[in-house]
């Protein structure tokens, strides 16, 4: 039987029917990941407790207390914490870190019976949109072994792209998620701000900041959303949402909005025209779609690059050499620090904390920090109007297909500018799908382009509803 | 942004860095900043005469809304263990630092 191109609900079924057992499928995805490993450098390690946890799904088949993704092989983003196994986030200076506990998310996945083949690799603390930045080198495209996988959750992309594992998580502050699925021609989800517990979540910015499933198919997605949604005492954040989805209740999705005039300037034009057919089909089967306008999302990755990085000099400030990870020594107790988070954190992530820490020091908090949440509001306003009048937001995922690596990571401006259509979905809090929706040629190959559906806050059901009807008429 | 106000930014950051990467650092930072810039003017060519300024406050947990003995973590000696083996130094059961005074 041909294992690549199952789905969730097919390998679920045939798991139930006992057409195949557990350890047979797991052991097909663990033996393709360590295969392809040297050649497209997903895995950062594998787990070595895999054995066990099949043993433990297929008991749950075989006494009937199965759940829909009982005995499915998943891969986990590094940032991601699992009781006991290393979780470096892509860095040299949490190498050696074993988690002390289970974040939320993998907790619920254990109990409902996945199995977690290995940790995916990443750009360093997520920073980065191509996976060059982690400190073990560059996921490769699973397209084009020359171009970048995206980022920063490159490691779980490829390895859904490659058949590497059924489906995978990844986290999304500013397109982590969806711009690595983009590339790599899978469905990638970033969900509602707060749906999602970030506990046991390594945090970049704690106000974007999103755990998020890579799948094949829509419907694999909001499999793996439902079982890792909802409020969780261990963060104050997260809501289940309840008041926010009864205004969708009974309503008719019908009306499409697309900010034209957003879309006109620096998106590759065979990517305009995948993009450009896709509307059509919506219209096709009776979609209506609407010109919006969202003013202010020209100044996105401005208030973006000024938050963030404010955030990050934050929560990096943990890493200090004393409580856990890597420590480099020093004459005195600040040349511990120094030379720890000199030597230990790598360029990008030494980048955005400087950036950040001036950002947020004493006379330009109110020039930059300040001034970026004011502008963030006038975003967040624009997609309220905008959701005044239609249901959806429709635009590409990305203005071009997968880079070549090394083309933009000496210019970080120039990397930055990859997010310009995904970080406005994390200022706003509103949850986002990226969707295949095609290829465009570079270099004799064929690079995945994709659809980026968004919706109201906690209306992740629109996005599932509106995107497996997409696939039907794909 | 110059070098030594980079050179001042990384001492506060508690991040080393030669002479050679101050000099980088400082003309990217530069060029990150000039085009984080345009926020500057964004506000003011607003037609919104009133926007919201800093609107985050932190968000705790209701204190009606209580853990479970059992869902506290655990404070079993094994799991303090694991937390300790994590520092790069202890000494018995507590963390080694450098004299500070």
């Amino acid at each position: 039987m041909d294992f690549q191109k199952l789905t969730i609900h097919q390998a679920n079924k045939l798991l139930i029917e006992k057409k195949i057992s557990v350890k047979e499928l797991v052991d097909f995805f663990y033996n393709n990941a360590n295969q392809k490993n040297s050649q497209y450098n997903t895995y950062l390690g594998f787990y070595d407790d895999v054995q066990s946890q099949i043993n433990k799904a297929q008991k749950m088949i075989d006494d009937g207390v199965a759940t829909k993704i009982t005995g499915i092989p998943i891969a986990i983003k590094d940032n991601i914490l699992i009781d006991g196994k290393i979780a470096s986030a892509g860095s040299k200076i949490l190498e050696n870190y074993k988690a002390t506990f289970d974040s939320t998310v993998i907790k619920k996945l254990k109990d409902a019976g996945a199995i977690f083949l290995g940790r995916t690799n990443m750009d360093e603390f997520a920073m980065g949109g191509s996976t060059e930045n982690s400190a073990y080198g560059p996921t490769k495209n699973a397209f084009d072994i020359n171009r970048v996988a995206g980022g920063s959750s490159g490691g779980s992309a490829v390895a859904v792209a490659t058949s590497c594992a059924i489906a995978s998580l990844g986290s999304d502050t500013g397109g982590s998620i969806r711009l690595p699925a983009s590339f790599n021609g899978v469905v990638g989800l970033k969900p509602t701000y707060g749906a999602v517990s970030r506990h046991g979540l390594m945090a970049m910015g704690s106000s974007l900041d999103v755990i998020g499933p890579f799948t094949k198919d829509v419907s694999d997605s909001e499999l793996i959303f439902d079982l890792i949604k909802g409020k969780d005492k261990y963060d104050s954040t997260s809501s289940d949402g309840q008041k926010e989805k009864e205004i969708l209740q009974n309503k008719n999705i019908k009306k499409i909005g697309v900010p034209f005039s957003y879309l006109k300037d620096g998106i590759d034009s065979d990517v305009l025209e995948n993009f450009n057919k896709s509307i059509e089909k919506f219209k096709a089967n009776g979609y209506e779609i609407v010109d919006i306008k969202l003013p202010n999302l020209k100044y996105s990755l401005a208030v973006y690059y000024t938050l963030m990085p404010a955030e990050v000099s934050s929560n990096m400030a943990r890493y200090d050499g004393v409580k856990f990870g890597s420590k480099i020594s020093g004459e005195k107790l600040i040349d511990d620090y120094l030379k720890t988070r000199g030597n230990l954190l790598g360029k990008e992530v030494r980048r955005r904390i400087i950036l950040g820490t001036y950002v947020l020091s004493a006379g330009y908090a109110d020039e930059y920090y300040n001034k970026a949440w004011q502008v963030r509001n006038m975003i967040k306003g624009d997609f309220v109007n905008a959701f005044k009048e239609v249901d959806v937001i429709l635009m590409p995922t990305s203005p071009t297909p997968a880079f070549k690596i090394g083309e933009k990571i000496n210019d970080p401006l120039t990397m930055y500018l990859a997010d310009i259509f995904t970080v406005f979905v994390n200022l706003v809090g509103v949850p986002a799908i990226s969707i295949p929706d095609g290829f465009v040629k570079r270099d004799d190959k064929n690079l995945p382009t994709s659809i980026q559906l968004i919706a109201p806050h906690f209306c992740e059901q629109v996005l599932f509803e509106i995107g497996k009807k997409f696939e039907t008429i794909q | 942004m110059n070098k030594q106000d980079v050179k001042k930014i990384s001492d506060l950051a508690r991040i080393e860095m030669s002479e050679e990467e101050l000099e980088k650092m400082s003309s990217e930072i530069e060029s990150v900043l000039g085009y984080v810039d345009q926020i500057k003017t964004a506000v003011s060519d607003s037609s919104e005469s009133r926007i919201e300024s800093v609107n985050i406050r932190n968000a705790f947990r209701d204190l009606d809304e209580k853990f479970e003995e059992n869902e506290i973590f655990e404070t079993d000696l094994s799991r303090r263990k694991n937390i300790l083996d994590e520092a790069p130094e202890t000494e018995g059961d507590y963390i080694k630092v450098k004299k500070i005074l």
